[in-house]
């Protein structure tokens, strides 16, 4: 099975942070129906094995796509810029303090009534757009420092709202 | 993708190729079978008319079974033998049989870490063998309803089964004789009953309320592809929790202080539940129960009763739309499964809930089975019209044991299936040469709140400094829902010896020692079966090698490498006329080993096609 090939090469879909979901959703169909398991029920021990890694391989390709945050990331490693969630910091002091408000007010709005909490929700989508603007940008400037800084920023964002769902609940 | 069976149009093969395959909603109270006839799916009666099988096993001391309407006619008089809800007891341990139902009339054992074991007159049964009693009858009965042999099933499982309990359910099936095409969950089933003309985009919520479980499932249809986004539920929330809303009501009402035997309980859960089902159609129902007063239960008063019910099933709903980032609103469709939906005060809710009438319009004690059998025939190849497909998710979070007890999860909640994994670990002390890897699933921090599915070892580790090693640990689950671990050792690129030891589960041997021991197969009898098992195999082999030769050999096999296939080919088609299995299992095996390249070849190719915005079925002409 040729692994080799990234995952927008596998998904036909052009090397860019700014794709069309649709082609890319719709790609992933066709891929699917030709590689599912259960498009192999009656194939050899083998075909399974490969049938199933193969449809493995385009999900991962797909939720990678198919999530800004992730496809972000995943371009700045096809260009060899890994990164660690663990060593990478953010050097950006304004943007810190900002992270620090978002929190408090997270935590004023759950204590709140559920429109405040929405309304927080849609607040944050609204900064991760401006990021996804940027991180576009960068990307084709070959600015990849930069680049990276936006994606781990976006992770701030998808952290703050994981927590406010986690919470609804 | 490689191997595609090709379709001959035209009225007179159709027959030949048309495969038998069911559908079979296997379930804790009920069990029904389904098949499609004339393009219309359809539940198969028995020989009284009656298309449900009550999930009710009878062991006798001649070894005879007895399951369904007659095991559950005499379960009184043969209390302890008469096995009820094996779908209850399916793929779990002792303790957490102890847990979810207090006591049975029966004697349940278990020794060490094995399948706990149900001592009947007739032996010492499993959960997989009982249930598999239930399979061999419906099998029984599609067989004789199509007079020839049955090509495969479909199970279905409840969405929130963990993989322990997909393996014991496939176990029975095994033991029943039955080929499986996959276990499917019984929600999806349900979308599949309603939803398979659907061209435009939709998003659908399937409501599932049995008589013991609660699911809630989130699909988007989209031109025949089935994907679901994700599945919630409450596994001890049901039909049953409001025929006990109701009991307890008659109790209080009547100010009943006699200790309760268990022959009164009986008769009142019977007599609550006869009430509950009254209500569905009338506005009061009397509970038949032995209390000096009267006791007349009107509707209002049991929705009353049932209100916090529902408002526990509405939250898991909102719960699980919040996983897939959807709103009540944004459904367009709600399908009701399980009988506890006809009650009117559900409907209501439901519809209140999602803004939209939910369907009803299949029976919902019969559309998971109904769902099933139009999947079954899709993957024997029968419809060729529609190209469906089906994508499911994980229902729990699959993970690994780190140090401290704490769970790090591999595979989230709601991936989609097939899914591989791999995580890196490392060692922690020097000079270490072996790792202990506990697979555990479930959604919580701590290991001892998740359920163990495994524990293996991973040897012959390089001695390292700590921190050095590197041990990739990958997780696969396959479309059923199935997990398969691999650990191997990066640094120095060995692979390590891996040894996975079910918690408890039924090992490939003792499931064929099982069948062995089963009184239907004598020895010459098992020989056969396993020989005519072979035959069948390679004539599969052979029919799928050919059909793709014919379609592409010429553009993906050199002169020199289609010879040696072709070679292969002839080969086993010799040595399958002859009675030696081992001999046709060799053959097999080589002509399987030949072709891999060219498995991988058309898979690649096909992959290339897809995204090229070409199909396949072009090339089939």
């Amino acid at each position: 099975m040729n692994f080799s090939q990234n995952y927008f090469q596998l998904l036909g879909i052009n090397e860019s942070f700014d794709i069309d979901l649709q082609d890319l959703a719709s790609n992933y169909k066709k891929l699917q129906i030709q590689t599912h398991p259960d498009k192999n029920i009656n194939a050899s021990p083998h075909e399974k094995r490969l049938s199933i890694q193969t449809s493995a391989y385009i999900n991962q390709a797909y939720n990678v796509l198919r999530d800004c945050t992730k496809r972000a990331q995943y371009l700045l490693e096809i260009k060899n810029i890994e990164i660690n969630d663990e060593q990478d910091t953010i050097n950006d002091s304004e943007f810190l303090a900002h992270q620090l408000e978002l929190h408090e007010e997270l935590e004023y709005s759950m204590s709140n009534d559920k429109e405040s909490c929405e309304d927080f929700l849609t607040k944050i989508k609204k900064y991760e757009k401006e990021l996804f603007e940027d991180f576009s940008r960068q990307y084709l400037e070959l600015d990849y420092q930069n680049a990276k800084e936006s994606v781990l920023k976006m992770k701030f964002y998808r952290r703050l709202k994981m927590q406010s769902k986690e919470r609804e609940m | 993708m490689a191997l595609l069976q090709i379709s001959e149009p035209g009225g007179s093969d159709e027959k030949v190729s048309h495969k038998v395959s069911i559908g079979i909603d296997l379930g804790t109270t009920n069990s029904l079978v389904a098949t499609v006839k004339e393009n219309s799916a359809q539940t198969i009666k028995d020989e009284d008319g009656s298309d449900i099988l009550p999930s009710v096993v009878q062991f006798h001391a001649d070894n005879s079974v007895t399951v369904g309407h007659e095991a559950l006619n005499t379960a009184c008089e043969n209390a302890e033998n008469t096995i009820f809800s094996s779908k209850r007891f399916i793929g779990r341990n002792i303790s957490e049989l102890e847990q979810i139902s207090g006591s049975f009339p029966y004697i349940i054992t278990q020794d060490g870490e094995s399948v706990p074991i149900i001592n009947t007159v007739a032996g010492p049964k499993t959960a997989s063998e009982v249930s598999a009693e239930i399979l061999k009858s419906l099998y029984d009965r599609a067989k004789k309803c199509f007079a020839c042999d049955i090509h495969g099933a479909i199970i279905t499982v409840p969405a929130y089964f963990d993989d322990a309990q997909r393996q014991a359910t496939k176990d029975s099936a095994k033991l029943a004789g039955i080929n499986v095409y996959r276990l499917l969950n019984e929600p999806t089933a349900a979308a599949i009953a309603y939803g398979l003309n659907e061209l435009e985009d939709k998003l659908v919520a399937v409501f599932d309320l049995g008589g013991g479980t609660f699911d809630i499932s989130i699909l988007r249809i989209h031109e025949g592809v089935f994907e679901v986004l994700a599945t919630g539920g409450d596994a001890s929330l049901g039909g049953d929790d409001f025929d006990r809303s109701i009991a307890e009501w008659t109790l209080t009402k009547s100010s009943f202080n006699n200790k309760l035997t268990p022959n009164d309980y009986r008769t009142l859960m019977l007599a609550a539940k006869g009430a509950k089902e009254k209500l569905t159609m009338e506005k009061s129902a009397f509970v038949d129960f032995i209390t000096k007063k009267k006791n007349n239960i009107t509707r209002k008063e049991f929705e009353k009763l049932i209100t916090p019910l529902i408002e526990k099933i509405l939250l898991v709903c909102k719960k699980t739309l919040l996983d897939a980032d959807f709103k009540p609103i944004d459904m367009d469709d709600v399908v009701l499964v399980g009988g506890a939906t006809r009650i009117p005060c559900i409907q209501k809710s439901v519809h209140e809930f999602f803004g939209v009438k939910p369907l009803s319009n299949i029976d919902p004690d019969r559309v998971v089975a109904i769902g099933a059998a139009t999947h079954a025939n899709v993957l024997a190849g029968n419809a060729h019209a529609t190209e469906m497909l089906l994508l499911d998710v994980t229902p729990l979070s699959l993970g690994v044991e780190t140090m401290g007890g704490i769970v790090e999860k591999i595979v989230h909640r709601n991936t989609t299936i097939p899914v591989e994994k791999t995580q890196q670990f490392t060692t922690y002390k020097d000079g270490q040469t072996a790792m202990s890897i506990h697979v555990v699933q479930g959604e919580r921090e701590m290991v001892s709140d998740c359920r163990s599915l495994a524990k293996f070892e991973l040897r012959d580790i390089p001695p390292l400094t700590a921190g050095a090693a590197r041990i990739a640990v990958t997780y696969q689950v396959d479309a059923d829902g199935l997990l398969n671990v691999k650990a191997y050792e990066e640094s120095k690129g060995v692979e390590a010896n891996v040894e996975v030891k079910p918690s408890f589960g039924l090992t490939d041997a003792q499931i064929t020692s099982m069948i062995k021991d089963s009184n239907k197969y004598a020895d010459t009898d098992m020989l056969k079966r396993s020989l005519q098992e072979k035959k069948v195999e390679a004539s599969r082999t052979l029919e799928a090698i050919k059909s793709a030769l014919l379609q592409d050999g010429d553009q993906l096999l050199s002169g020199k490498e289609r010879e040696n296939i072709d070679q292969c080919i002839a080969a086993l088609e010799s040595t399958k006329e002859n009675d030696n299995s081992k001999k046709i299992t060799t053959a097999i095996e080589i002509l399987e080993k030949e072709t891999e390249f060219y498995v991988e070849r058309r898979m690649n190719a096909s992959i290339k096609k897809a995204v090229e915005g070409r199909n396949i079925d072009e090339f089939k002409s």
